[in-house]
């Protein structure tokens, strides 16, 4: 049985379709890169996999069980975790409570020492408002605040999104240790060359759709370049 | 000299009253995304449950009376937002909590004239009022003094507890992003309810220690409701000190121009007030 | 029927009828109708800038008070006729609104509210403490410092309810207009309808003025109806009050909404009031009431009713 299930998943901002019939599955432990034009529906899929909007139709289902439609919180205890585009940290809280904030949601291994071990240079400031810290490490306060709720899923949306080469590259390396504790990942990168290095599938979005999925090893740059415009089915 | 510092005592201590409204209000405003229109009902409504309490059983201390006005008003306070407040809230649309508000404010003013009368109220607090410390060549009342200590305390813990608890991080937190917070499996709805009930047992010990000042009426609500409205608007949201500073102000301003104008009501408050709103407008320094 | 034809009709009927009951009914009942009439004007006027501008003011009790006085000091300080200074109190209180709007324009939403709230409670405090504006006794209606000779009551109600009907027929043009659509288009993205070249805060200023005049027309008229006016009458939260629930109740954002909520406010007053129950109590059932609709239907009784009917009629065609 896989971890995630999505089942015919439809969404809409108002009379807008965002989402129109996503089917999905993810095994425990395995990457997924995400790809699609601006508007394709990535972000909506993600909002909508953490309970932050309801879906139309369909439903999303976590180890076989189904999760109420646009609850965050019970989505947040079935497991599944959000990296925000943007980051959204809490600016009037510190470093520390940014990361303390989700803990409790599922009993885990990620308490504070981990999530400090894994990016040390935050152990340095965890007193300070995160407003203060550079883009890299506002990015590993956004992970580490995520995995403080000890997902099984972590979602992670425009991981590299404003960052330098050398800090991209360092956020990479800590999704690759969240790989190593058995975390599913589902990343979108506005680079998909770079996220499909440490996927085990790719998936692109067309207009809410899904237009390829395929094991990231052997899908073509050209087959994704063709269903980023929609001509491959 | 003595009469001078006697009315900027006063104003000090009016000042850290109308904070402590500013500073519910600016929770609920934080938290909630809620203006709060019944806010200066809870005041009035502490006020009258002391005035109440009193007449009934004259032998029960002022302390046993002001905290059991603060946990009713908590409690009342709670009891709207589960009821209504949070309700109204799930249209999206921000219009209609502050509507209904409104309309709990209609309610609860009517409902305190048709139980207590129209009459202006005070509160009897036997040898407080007349009581009087010694400092250095300076006689000043004892109860400005209590209250002022009250004030200052309520502040002091009110900002430790959004500061330190984890309590006090989840309203942080929700008045920062509220979606976001959400999905941190923050029970929201608990943290709203919690705010609320805070708010109003803040509204309600200024209340009481407004009546032991000065007389209330059910219809003064709506000024405090105005005044709270000011101090959330100068002091800035989220800033318990800010709320403390814009009380202080507007409190002074009001004692110092009732003494050298003795009609003009809360005249130069409001004008005060509105003049720094237009200021900041004007230059842009405004959310 | 074109729309042009339906508002001429809609004028020349409801001309009519004003002209009818003014002429026909009791001073008593026409008292208590330029009420109903005055509520639906002051609704109207709120409406516009809250359903439509999507701003809420919580002190346009200042333009019923301003209103009311503008007329009761021309009127006493000189020899023109009241009628004419009915005409010229919303001029007056319109051009008092011009530099009132500039400023509080910079102020959004709760701030606007607020801020809206604090000069109405400072002219409030003023024309009580001067003693040219009467003080807390208040104005007696002496035009030309004569007393009144005749109750105006009849020319008084002809004069709301056509001013009611034309006021109506004009919202229906305007919204239906460019300039209303831009309007509706701010409300609902103002992004959206900046990017697109309205300027927004020229429109907000328009429709504030127009706002603060209608109120204050209708504040004037009351006021003569009164032949008295004082600070704490003319300007009460009570008007705001009843301008706020008769629009929710009814419907905001609709023109037919205050009409029908105003008919509700009106009806349960009488109705409680000859059942002998008190003040307070009335205003606790209408606070209850809006309450509930907010709640329940909280866009309105009338778009509630509308979308009722929409369905029950797609059922009769299915």
């Amino acid at each position: 049985m896989p971890l995630l299930e999505l089942s015919g998943i439809h969404a809409r901002y108002g009379e807008m379709a965002a989402l129109q019939g996503v089917d999905l599955d993810l095994s425990e432990g395995e990457t997924l890169a995400l790809a699609g034009a601006n508007g394709a529906g990535k972000t909506t899929l993600m909002r909508l996999l953490c309970g932050l909007m309801p879906p139309s139709r369909g439903e999303v289902r976590v180890a076989g069980i189904c999760l109420p439609p646009g609850d965050p919180r019970a989505a947040a205890a079935a497991g599944l975790a959000l990296v925000p585009e943007g980051r959204l940290l809490f600016d009037s809280l510190s470093v520390e409570e940014n990361l303390m904030i989700g803990a409790g949601a599922r009993a885990g291994r990620w308490s504070l020492k981990a999530i400090y071990d894994l990016f040390p240079v935050l152990r340095d400031k965890r007193t300070q408002p995160p407003g203060s810290l550079s883009g890299g490490q506002q990015q590993m306060v956004a992970i580490g605040r995520a995995l403080a709720a000890n997902p099984a899923i972590l979602l992670c949306d425009e991981i590299s999104l404003g960052l330098s080469p050398l800090v991209t590259r360092e956020v990479y390396e800590a999704l690759k240790s969240v790989q190593r504790e058995g975390i599913a990942l589902i990343v979108v990168d506005q680079d998909v060359s770079r996220a499909q290095a440490i996927s085990d599938r790719v998936a692109c979005m067309f207009q809410g759709r899904l237009t390829l999925t395929g094991p990231a090893a052997t899908t073509t740059p050209q087959a994704m370049k063709a269903a980023f415009f929609g001509d491959a089915a | 000299m003595t009469a001078l510092f006697e009315l900027l005592l006063q104003g000090v201590t009016l000042g850290g009253l109308y904070g402590v409204i500013g500073a519910g209000l600016a929770l609920t405003f934080g938290v909630l995304r809620v203006v709060n229109l019944s806010h200066g009902e809870l005041i009035t409504i502490g006020a009258f449950i002391a005035v109440g309490v009193t007449a009934l059983a004259p032998t029960v201390p002022v302390l046993a009376v002001l905290v059991l006005a603060c946990a009713l008003c908590a409690a009342l306070g709670g009891l709207l937002q589960v009821a209504f407040v949070e309700r109204a809230m799930h249209f999206r649309d921000p219009m209609v909590p502050m509507l209904v508000t409104f309309g709990i404010a209609v309610i609860l003013r009517n409902l305190l004239v048709e139980t207590a009368g129209a009459d202006l109220r005070g509160l009897n607090v036997g040898g407080l009022a007349q009581a009087s410390l010694q400092l250095g060549p300076v006689i000043i009342g004892a109860l400005p003094v209590v209250t002022l200590g009250i004030a200052v305390v309520v502040f002091a813990g009110l900002a430790a507890v959004i500061r330190h608890t984890r309590f006090g991080r989840e309203v942080r937190a929700l008045s920062d992003r509220p979606d976001i917070a959400a999905l941190m499996g923050i029970r929201v709805a608990r943290v709203h309810v919690k705010v609320a009930a805070l708010a109003a047992g803040l509204a309600a010990l200024a209340g009481v220690l407004l009546a032991m000042r000065a007389s209330v009426s059910p219809y003064s609500g709506v000024s405090y409701l105005l005044i709270a409205f000011e101090v959330v608007v100068l002091g800035g949201l989220g800033s318990t000190r800010g709320a403390f500073a814009a009380g202080v102000l507007l409190g002074v301003t009001q004692v110092l121009s009732a003494w050298w104008d003795s009609n003009a009501g809360l005249l130069y408050v409001h004008l005060v007030f509105f003049s720094i709103l237009v200021l900041r407008a004007m230059t842009g320094r405004l959310s | 029927m074109t729309p042009r034809a339906f508002s001429a009709g809609l004028l020349i009927l409801g001309g009519a009828l004003a002209a009818w009951s003014a002429m026909r009914l009791d001073p008593g009942s026409l008292y208590l109708l330029s009420e109903v009439v005055v509520i639906m004007i002051l609704a109207q006027m709120w409406n516009l800038l809250a359903g439509y501008a999507g701003q809420i003011s919580l002190g346009h009790q200042l333009f019923v008070g301003l209103g009311g006085y503008a007329l009761f000091l021309a009127a006493n300080n000189t020899g023109v006729p009241i009628w004419i200074w009915l005409a010229l109190a919303p001029v007056l209180a319109g051009a008092l609104a011009i530099p009132l709007g500039m400023v509080v324009f910079h102020l959004k939403h709760a701030y606007f509210a607020v801020g809206m709230w604090v000069a109405a409670e400072i002219v409030a405090a003023l024309v009580l403490k001067w003693s040219w504006t009467g003080g807390s006794a208040g104005l007696i209606l002496r035009p030309g410092g004569e007393s009144m000779t005749s109750n105006p009551e009849r020319v008084i109600f002809f004069g709301l309810a056509f001013g009611l009907v034309a006021l109506v027929v004009a919202l229906r043009a305007f919204l239906a207009s460019d300039t209303g659509l831009a309007l509706l288009g701010m409300r609902d993205n103002p992004q959206a309808a900046e990017a697109s070249g309205v300027n927004v805060r020229r429109m907000h200023l328009l429709v504030f003025v127009i706002s603060a005049m209608g109120c204050a027309a209708a504040g004037a008229a009351y006021y003569v109806n009164a032949l008295y006016i004082s600070p704490s009458d003319a300007f009460q939260m009570n008007w705001l009050i009843a301008m706020m629930f008769v629009t929710v109740i009814g419907g905001l954002g609709t023109l037919t909404g205050p009409i029908l909520g105003t008919v509700l406010f009106i009806a349960i007053r009488e109705v409680m009031t000859n059942a002998g129950y008190s003040g307070g109590t009335y205003w606790i059932v209408i606070g209850a009431l809006a309450v509930v609709v907010l709640l329940v239907a909280p866009r309105g009784l009338w778009p509630a009713i509308q979308d009722l009917t929409d369905y029950t009629k797609r059922k009769a065609f299915r």
